[in-house]
């Protein structure tokens, strides 16, 4: 058992390292391989709020490797695969060695993992030390002695300081250890020494990283200013194209179905329904998922049959407590408090998935990564209701399928130029007389070739004066903008130029690009516009 | 009772269904504005109209009117009023952008003068960039490698102020002699596209706005004093974790 985890590690690691980002895709990958040349705040190298502990660990393995994109990208794969074994340890203790080697085999094969193990950014570190702070909270919960559970409480408030220095997005995941202490004091009593010096440990580490950036930024007032002035801007200003502001259930079909299940496991989404892997994921899923119910439904049975018997002895239920007992007293609710195994998985998933969901950009996939580590023994737990059989089988199958989609995906990232790129080499085929207006794209091209004049924008007036101030100059726009202004007529003036594309579960939002010319007639039409 | 149990599901489910979808997107915002700059963009859009709004145009510059005066004297900001009064275009235009280019040299002379400060010296370099992006599309048209020339100057100027890094890594020293060979190639090169004999800014004292609290971290000699909280910080986190594994043991 143990041969087929350190393999399954060793091959995620290698192929993730063979195939890892090589330059500039995206905003946020050249934000931190610019922080590795000059960490500078206030040049949004990186932008706030800063992911100083990424950065610094970046830092240490640039040291080794030398270029800024190879050390990030191998950072990135080490990551990785360090997370399979971390998660096979996180799980192994309430859920035995089968089920915690299966839950590690389906992680190391996902596609979001494969795509964010080999790609310049925070998320597969930040994946890591979420895995490594639950192993450390499970570990306080298990019959060691004293001074071993006091030490893991004391882990699991430093990572979880570690983690927030990685990526602040990821606090969510700190109920988990919140619940263990909460625990902890209930098992052990007078424990609140324990718990108070994991919570100072914690603190001390995120003042850590805090002050560094103070440090870097000049003093606590720029530091202030660099914060606040983060909140101020946003990128939906921009005629609200950028859909933060969808309907709920709109939200929530695209947050479900195309970012955990498609991205996420790789079942079909959209245009992606030819091969028959996803297919095979999707059936597998669905195993899987009806396992779970069906257990529950069990449990839920059984419990109620409890419930029964406890209501014959029960005479008069207090009328204040009415509602109370309506909850404690629900069978589901019932079971969850006493399986100690449901909750942790429950508070593991839960709380960041409401967070990520209501807080975060659901376009990008890569901010439900922490939630796949759960959802992973979720689905090993899902199998197993079907019997060993059905794990062994099921797992295979989906790591199987789920591998080749996600190699076939990074491979294809290792090949074929990012569609921000071939923007970037197209413009600079078309001498210096241009301007082209921008948005995320902005940064992949100034940081390949920096004398391309650029311009983003917030408003359509920006849009105007801009044009006004280019006389004699063509003006390009990318489809992001255009879309953006919402002057029809304004539109009616621009021809497309050229298109670039990728892979949309490489580059989420940045996959299909369209350039865009103006017509010289716009700036007579701007002319005479008031 | 279930029925009661159900009912809060829907009624939980019914009040998430409301709140209003505001995702915290995020903002790659620039903090880095100058007033003088974004007023002269404005100012030349209002002049391209047809026919030219010269009341609009003198409406963007005048709040910025008492700034320059302090500055640069009273002369840049007459030229730019003569010239809208006369109703000529390209002289209003003309004189704003060397107003600019004034306004560049006033925060380039702000920087040399207290160059070790480099929290003040990062936000000042960075207006003096943001000025100018408003003069780069002339810049450009006349000599397209003149304007490489000035970025890779402001690439310069940054890098010169130093950097504190991070934990210490990447720290870099500030070098006045960098700074000043930059700062010639951004002047030199402004003054020769828009002709200009000489750069008269009236008050080469630091402005009074923009310093506001006193350079805590300085670049050159006050380094360890940086260091001394995080040293702090580790003292603290080392000796609770000695402490608490300790009073285990016994």
């Amino acid at each position: 058992m143990g041969t087929i985890l350190w393999l399954g590690i060793a091959l995620a690691t290698v192929l993730r390292l063979r195939y890892g980002q090589m330059g500039p895709a995206q905003w946020d990958d050249v934000d931190f391989a610019l922080a590795l040349q000059r960490y500078d705040l206030a040049a949004m190298q990186p932008h706030f709020p800063g992911y100083p502990v990424y950065v610094l660990a970046g830092l240490c393995v640039q040291g080794v490797i030398g270029e800024p994109y190879r050390a990030l990208a191998v950072l990135s794969a080490l990551s990785s695969g360090a997370g399979v074994g971390l998660l096979y340890l996180a799980v192994r203790p309430w859920f035995g060695r089968g089920l915690a080697l299966a839950a590690a085999l389906l992680y190391s094969g996902l596609p979001l993992t494969w795509v964010l193990g080999t790609q310049a950014m925070s998320d597969a570190f930040g994946a890591l030390l979420a895995i490594a702070l639950a192993a450390a909270c499970v570990q306080v919960l298990q019959p060691h002695s004293a001074r071993k559970k006091a030490f893991w409480l004391l882990a699991a408030g430093t990572l979880y300081g570690l983690l927030l220095g990685v990526r602040s997005s990821y606090l969510a995941l700190g109920v988990l250890p919140l619940w263990v202490a909460y625990e902890y004091i209930r098992v052990q009593r007078s424990a609140w020494s324990d718990v108070l010096v994991a919570v100072v440990a914690s603190a001390c580490v995120c003042l850590g990283w805090v002050y560094a950036m103070v440090i870097n930024s000049g003093g606590w007032l720029p530091f202030w200013q660099m914060a606040t002035s983060f909140t101020e801007g946003h990128f939906s200003d921009w005629g609200g194209t950028y859909s933060a502001d969808q309907p709920f259930f709109a939200r929530l079909n695209i947050w479900l179905t195309r970012q955990i299940l498609g991205a996420g496991f790789g079942t079909p989404w959209g245009t992606y329904q030819e091969s028959i892997s996803r297919w095979v994921i999707a059936l597998l899923l669905l195993i899987a998922g009806a396992g779970i119910l069906f257990s529950a439904g069990r449990k839920i049975q059984k419990s109620r049959q409890e419930l029964k018997q406890e209501s014959q002895q029960d005479d008069y239920p207090g009328i204040l407590q009415g509602e109370m007992s309506a909850i404690s007293r629900n069978p589901l609710f019932k079971n969850l408090i006493r399986d100690r195994k449901v909750s942790y998985l429950l508070i593991w998933l839960l709380p960041y998935a409401i967070w990520a969901f209501f807080a975060q950009n659901v376009e990008k996939p890569r901010h439900i990564l922490p939630m796949l580590a759960p959802l992973c023994v979720v689905v090993a737990c899902g199998l197993q209701v079907w019997g060993r059989r059905a794990i062994l089988a099921g797992t295979t199958g989906l790591v199987l399928c789920m591998s080749s989609i996600g190699i076939s995906t990074v491979v294809e990232g290792a090949h074929e130029p990012a569609p921000t790129v071939q923007l970037a080499e197209f413009l600079h085929t078309q001498g210096t007389n241009f301007v082209v207006f921008t948005y995320e794209e902005e940064r992949i091209i100034h940081y390949l070739y920096p004398q391309i004049q650029t311009l983003r924008l917030r408003h359509y007036e920006d849009f105007k004066t801009a044009v006004l101030n280019h006389p004699n100059t063509r003006i390009l726009l990318t489809d992001s903008v255009l879309q953006g202004l919402g002057h029809p007529e304004v539109e009616a003036l621009c021809k497309p130029l050229r298109s670039f594309h990728g892979n949309p579960w490489l580059y989420p939002t940045y996959h299909d690009i369209i350039l865009y010319e103006a017509d010289t007639e716009l700036i007579n039409l701007l002319n005479h516009s008031r | 009772m279930k029925l009661k149990w159900w009912l809060q599901i829907v009624l939980v489910l019914l009040v998430t269904a409301m709140v209003p979808m505001q995702a915290l997107a995020y903002s790659y915002g620039n903090p880095n504005e100058e007033a003088l700059a974004t007023a002269y963009k404005n100012f030349v859009a209002k002049l391209a109209v047809d026919p030219p709004d010269f009341a609009g145009a003198k409406a963007e510059f005048d709040p910025l009117k008492a700034e320059v005066d302090q500055h640069m004297g009273a002369e840049p900001a007459q030229a730019i009023y003569d010239a809208l009064d006369k109703k000529d275009k390209d002289a209003a235009m003309k004189s704003y952008q060397q107003t600019l280019v004034l306004n560049v040299a006033r925060r380039m002379k702000s920087i040399e003068a207290d160059f070790t400060n480099y929290k003040d010296g990062k936000l000042l370099l960075a207006k003096a960039l943001a000025t100018y992006e408003a003069l780069a599309p002339i810049v450009k048209e006349k000599d397209a490698q003149l304007d490489t020339d000035i970025r890779a100057g402001f690439d310069k100027a940054l890098e010169s102020l130093g950097n504190p890094g991070l934990f210490g890594v990447g720290v870099k020293a500030a070098d006045p002699a960098l700074f000043k060979t930059s700062e010639d190639t951004i002047l030199n090169g402004l003054m020769k596209v828009f002709e200009m004999k000489e750069l008269k800014v009236g008050h080469f004292a630091k402005d009074s706005n923009e310093s506001a609290g006193s350079g805590t971290a300085d670049t050159s000699d006050a380094a360890w004093k940086n260091w001394l909280p995080l040293v702090l910080i580790a003292v603290v986190f080392t000796a609770i974790v000695v402490w608490a594994m300790r009073r285990k043991r016994a």
